[in-house]
């Protein structure tokens, strides 16, 4: 630290501040974000995000797509929990048509959500333990991670980029033997977190690593506009899921893990806490859904079955004026919020009345982490970026959109 | 639905508030561009309202419209857990508003990413620089006049060096003279 | 002056004014199929059923004329049922025919059905069959499923083409359109019925299978295959235009445009001069350029300006013929200047003009009258004589039928010093083109005047270009640009601008909208050219455009 410093060392050997490059590529800064971090000794003196890497032009593109199109750019962009997203900019769309969906599609998108949220927080703890040289937690966690992508991919059909969602209710109904297969996944699920918790939670390494770096204070967390865990685990307790409830999350029963010191340690205990509460919440969502329709009952927003697409022309007109113009969405504009697994997620959208977006924004949690990531990491060593940035989660897909 | 935010708001800025209204459960008050950074602070301190924390800084390009573009700010708080859309109309030939980054400092970013995708200026604020497309981009993007499939003009390789000697310096001044090392 | 309330809304309106027209003043669209507002009233459809106070039925009100102190309602409870169950109706034959019918996008069943019904199908029988692309002549195509007998396309030939081709046929279910035995849909405006057709009944051959209605994009052009300069709709997909539709305009053409006409689209695109040509070498513009000054220079030193001439053509648009008259005027320093344009040809009384020419009007309007400009017959009989040795041509048509003449022209060109042709097309157009297909080019052997310029060089067309044309009866009518210039061609005005700078003179604008403040900047704004003189408009004029409502087509 400069502290240490004599004061006269300075006036014998030319010191000069380092700058490194933390660049894009770097297996460490994954979903590619640059740091220019101007360095004394192994403090951070400075650091400047720069972001973009991943720019993929999605708001850009939706103004271009009819409403159900810009389902697949939902998907990628917070890449590791899909439906999230998807559901997400559902309840934009519907908020603007005044649509109501039926219980068993909101059950289901709270069952999907919370899968989702649990791929995302499994991926950031196996990150995490990476990138401190834990290899066997990230093992532990991808293994998890996989077992949900089975799930996934039963119902939705793909393991990613799942386009799952639909303005109106969902693609299909949950497959048959889902709650069979849940069962499997849920033990597993149980045990897995269980070997984390004791290879990472007590670790001499880890804990050395993680406490007491990149901590903030539940003010200045709030004025940098975090949210998510990592405000919670600053000690603030917001979560929209319990103060803005949405779909089914009024009807379950979960708790919010709250943290005290805001830093990474923290941030690493919420994370596996959110573990054990979505599970809590998908069992019963399983528990409490009945049998019914999973897309509203509407024929301006929703397609018609196939058998009636074939053999009338009502169903035949009624598919091709929703497939190539689009659902015609009032004229308006909303700001549509829900519980992204980083933090909250927004969309803000507005209609000019046809079947295309004029303008699809998103809040989206990763950026605005990067925005003050800084804050974080300015005063700190080189070293502590590693777990900073990890427990972040900044996911790239997200933060460039 | 906090609808009586919208009064609080009336009742202070009364000239500078354009229109108000309460739709899909987005309560928003249109204001003059020029009022906003007075408009969010009042939101930010008063007692009533309590807006600390920032959502998001948007803009959409009414294109055709007069005045073109508006600037949407979206505040919440967490005491209270009410939010409030605040929106100020900004037209193309003066597309500059003042800046609230005294006041957040997350609208930082956020202002630099209305710069950068819509082409507003944000008059005061202390860094506006591109921060989702690369610095020699030319253009505004999410312009409805910028065409989708617009190329770009090839850039020179550069090297950057970035002088922070200075701020090297200052840093270490700076605890020089907070006496840090008197002991 | 009744007064009518109509959704609670009042409003004062003329005498005979329909339910219909006095809702779409007030901005209400009431749906409907039968109804044209330039066709009789058939009532037949039933679509446009409205709820009229103190009145047990509900009534047609496309057909029911205004009284003082109605009221109206357009969407009450039995008006929304009545609706849902003329198009339930309607739907109940109609073939499930969207992927293969060209309307689809541009079909009032499709949009009124998504608008007002969409109920699902109560219908548990096969069925009614029908004719299936039957041929009602050489450009129609007739549907008998999807046609919803409206009778639109009767009445069409039997009021505005006044040849009563078209009849219903049959009775009933199997109620079909036909034609009378021994006849054929064969008039100039055939292609008419199918813009009205509100289905996908009746298609034309040309556009069959085409492109698809909402990948196209549409810009408010003229049609330039004769004087009348029919208003159009250009649509086109890709840089490629795919069709013309009309435009309503009551003083020119209403809602009508002929056959011929339509077909003109395909000069945009078929055999075009692509890029500059200096002998038999295809170079670039800026060489083009070079060798014109360098060869100008010359013949302008050598030739007296009496020995200089230019043939203007009347099918290029008032700006470009503005920058002719500034070339001949500062460069050329001639008067010698002639006429040249496509040669005349067939005319009827509705809409066709026999000159076959957009621009001729233009001419006159920039010149300041036809006597500045000679026939192109003393064009050749001055190049026979040796009076003209060097001329600059703007487009390649000859403007005459006559081949003794035109084989003249051919062989007086190639004795010329200096030969500037400044073109579209590369083949030498047969005119009056056979009006069911492309236009045939003339025969590769003969030499065409591309391969006789000195000088050759691409100008665009009207699809390509923002301008101005004066039509027959003096109105001058803009269009705009579809897509920019193909190949490596340029507007006439920017070329005239371009060569004019090149020889030292200012002759280029920077925008065409300082071209046209100086072209028409001092006349006063309603004094723009709009009639030159008053001369009838030969289409027939429709009730005052007041009472009109959103035309409906």
């Amino acid at each position: 630290m400069a502290e240490d410093v004599s004061p006269t060392i300075d006036q014998d050997i030319h010191t000069e501040p380092m700058l490194l490059q933390m660049g894009p590529s770097h297996p460490a800064t994954h979903g590619t974000v640059r740091f220019n971090l101007t360095m004394d000794g192994e403090t951070i003196v400075k650091c400047d995000t720069e972001i973009g890497y991943l720019h993929r032009g999605f708001e850009k593109e939706s103004e271009h797509s009819t409403w159900n199109q810009v389902f697949p750019y939902t998907d990628r962009l917070n890449y590791v929990s899909p439906l999230l997203n998807n559901f997400g900019y559902a309840l934009a769309v519907e908020k603007l048509l005044e649509l109501d969906v039926p219980p068993r599609c909101k059950w289901i998108r709270t069952l999907m959500g919370e899968i989702s949220r649990l791929t995302d927080h499994l991926t950031a703890t196996g990150a995490s333990a990476l990138e401190l040289g834990a290899m066997s937690a990230f093992l532990y966690c991808i293994e998890g991670r996989e077992i949900l992508w089975d799930l996934v991919e039963q119902v939705t059909g793909a393991r990613l980029t799942v386009s799952y969602g639909r303005v109106g209710g969902l693609r299909d109904d949950l497959p048959e033997n889902f709650e069979e297969d849940w069962e499997y996944v849920r033990e597993r699920l149980y045990e897995i977190h269980e070997e984390i918790r004791t290879l990472l939670s007590r670790n001499r390494i880890f804990l050395d690593r993680t406490q007491g770096t990149g901590a903030i204070d539940p003010e200045t967390a709030i004025d940098w506009g975090f949210t998510g865990p990592i405000l919670r685990s600053a000690g603030v307790d917001y979560d929209v899921r319990k103060d803005h409830p949405y779909f089914m999350y009024d009807e379950v029963d979960f708790d919010v893990p709250v943290g005290e010191t805001g830093d990474n340690y923290d941030r690493y205990l919420v994370r596996l806490e959110e573990i054990i509460q979505s599970i809590r919440i998908i069992d019963q969502c399983l528990e409490k859904m009945e049998p019914g329709p999973v897309t509203a009952d509407d024929p301006r927003v929703v397609l018609p079955e196939k058998d009636d697409v074939y053999n009338t022309i009502e169903g035949m007109i009624n598919h091709f004026k929703l497939v190539f113009e689009g659902i015609q969405v009032p004229a308006g504009e909303v700001y549509s919020y829900t519980e992204g697994s980083n933090g909250e997620l927004g969309f803000h959208i507005v209609s000019n009345g046809t079947g295309k977006p004029w303008k699809v924004g998103i809040r989206s949690p990763s950026m605005i982490h990067m925005g003050g990531i800084h804050e974080l990491l300015e005063g700190g060593m080189l070293a502590d970026i590693i777990p900073t940035f990890d427990t972040i989660n900044m996911i790239g897909g997200e933060c460039d959109k | 639905m906090a609808e009586i935010l919208i009064d609080y708001v009336r009742e202070e800025y009364e000239d500078a508030v354009l229109e108000s209204h309460s739709r899909l459960g987005n309560d928003t008050v249109v204001v003059d561009k020029d009022a906003v950074p007075d408009v969010i602070q009042f939101l930010k301190d008063d007692d009533r309202c309590k807006m600390n924390l920032l959502r998001q800084i948007s803009c959409v390009d009414y294109d055709n419209r007069h005045p073109r573009f508006e600037v949407v700010y979206v505040l919440y708080s967490l005491q209270h857990k009410h939010m409030l859309l605040v929106r100020a109309p900004v037209p193309e030939d003066d597309c500059e508003v003042p800046t609230i980054s005294h006041l957040y400092r997350t609208a930082g970013w956020l202002e630099r990413e209305v710069w950068d995708m819509y082409g507003v200026t944000f008059d005061g604020h202390p860094d506006l620089r591109r921060v989702m497309m690369y610095e020699e981009f030319e253009g505004h993007p999410l312009r409805k006049d910028y065409d989708k499939q617009d190329g770009q003009p090839r850039t020179e390789f550069l090297s950057r060096e970035r002088d922070s000697v200075e701020e090297f310096n200052i840093y270490v001044k700076d605890r020089d003279a907070a006496g840090s090392r008197d002991e | 002056m009744p007064k009518v309330t109509i959704n609670n809304e009042e409003i004062e309106v003329d005498d005979g004014t329909t339910v219909m027209e006095a809702a779409a003043q007030l901005g209400y669209d009431i749906p409907h199929f039968c109804y044209h507002p330039a066709l009789s009233i058939p009532a037949n459809c039933r679509m446009c059923l409205v709820e009229v106070e103190d009145n047990p039925d509900l009534q047609p009100s496309c057909h029911m004329p205004v009284n003082d102190g109605m009221e109206v309602h357009t969407e009450s409870e039995r008006v929304v049922k009545a609706r849902k169950s003329v198009l339930e109706f309607i739907l109940v034959n109609h073939p499930v025919d969207c992927p293969i019918c060209d309307q689809a996008g541009e079909c009032k069943l499709q949009d009124y059905y998504m608008a007002y019904d969409a109920q699902e199908s109560r219908l548990r029988t096969e069925k009614v069959d029908g004719v299936k692309v039957y041929p009602l002549g050489p450009e129609v195509v007739y549907d008998g499923e999807r046609c919803i007998l409206c009778t639109r396309c009767v009445r069409f030939c039997e009021e505005i083409t006044e040849t009563d081709e078209l009849t219903t046929a049959q009775r009933g279910d199997h109620t079909e359109i036909r034609t009378f035995p021994g006849q054929e849909l064969d008039n100039n405006y055939s292609m008419c019925t199918v813009d009205i057709c509100p289905v996908g009944a009746l298609t034309a051959r040309d556009f069959r299978f085409k492109c698809r209605v909402w990948l196209m994009n549409t810009t408010d052009s003229v049609c330039t295959g004769c004087s009348q300069g029919c208003n159009i709709h250009l649509d086109h997909f890709r840089n490629e235009v795919q069709r013309y539709r009309p435009r309503y305009n009551p003083d020119v053409n209403d809602y009508w445009m002929c056959d011929p006409g339509r077909y003109t689209y395909k000069e945009v695109h078929q055999d075009r001069l692509e890029d500059p040509m200096v002998g038999d070498n295809v170079v670039n513009w800026h060489a083009a350029t070079q060798a014109y000054v360098s060869t100008m220079d010359e013949a302008l030193d050598t030739f007296e300006p009496s020995e200089r001439a230019m043939v203007l053509s009347p099918q290029v648009s008032c700006e470009g013929l503005h920058q002719a008259r500034r070339f001949a005027d500062e460069v050329l320093e001639t008067d010698r200047l002639y006429m040249g344009g496509k040669p005349g040809g067939e005319s009827d009384d509705l809409l066709m003009n026999a000159d076959k020419n957009p621009n001729r009007r233009g001419i006159e309007y920039v010149f300041g009258g036809l006597e500045a400009v000679d026939s192109f017959e003393s064009l050749v009989d001055a190049m026979e004589a040796g009076e003209i040795r060097v001329l600059h041509m703007m487009n390649k048509h000859i403007p005459t039928t006559d081949d003794a003449l035109r084989a003249r022209f051919v062989d007086a060109v190639a004795d010329l010093d200096l030969f500037v042709l400044q073109a579209m097309h590369r083949g030498e157009m047969v005119f009056p083109p056979d009006h069911r297909g492309d236009f045939p080019a003339a025969d590769l052997d003969d030499p065409t005047l591309v391969e006789l310029a000195d000088i050759a060089l691409p100008s665009s067309s009207h699809a390509e270009q923002d301008g101005t044309f004066v039509n027959e009866d003096g109105i001058a009518q803009p269009f705009s640009q579809s897509f920019k210039p193909l190949y490596n061609s340029q507007p006439d005005w920017q070329i005239f601008g371009r060569l004019g700078d090149e020889m030292g003179h200012s002759l280029s604008y920077r925008r065409l909208a300082d071209l046209r403040e100086e072209m028409f900047g001092d006349a006063e704004d309603d004094a723009k050219p709009k009639t030159l003189d008053d001369k009838q408009s030969k289409s027939r004029a429709p009730a005052d455009a007041a009472t009109q409502p959103t035309p409906a087509e």
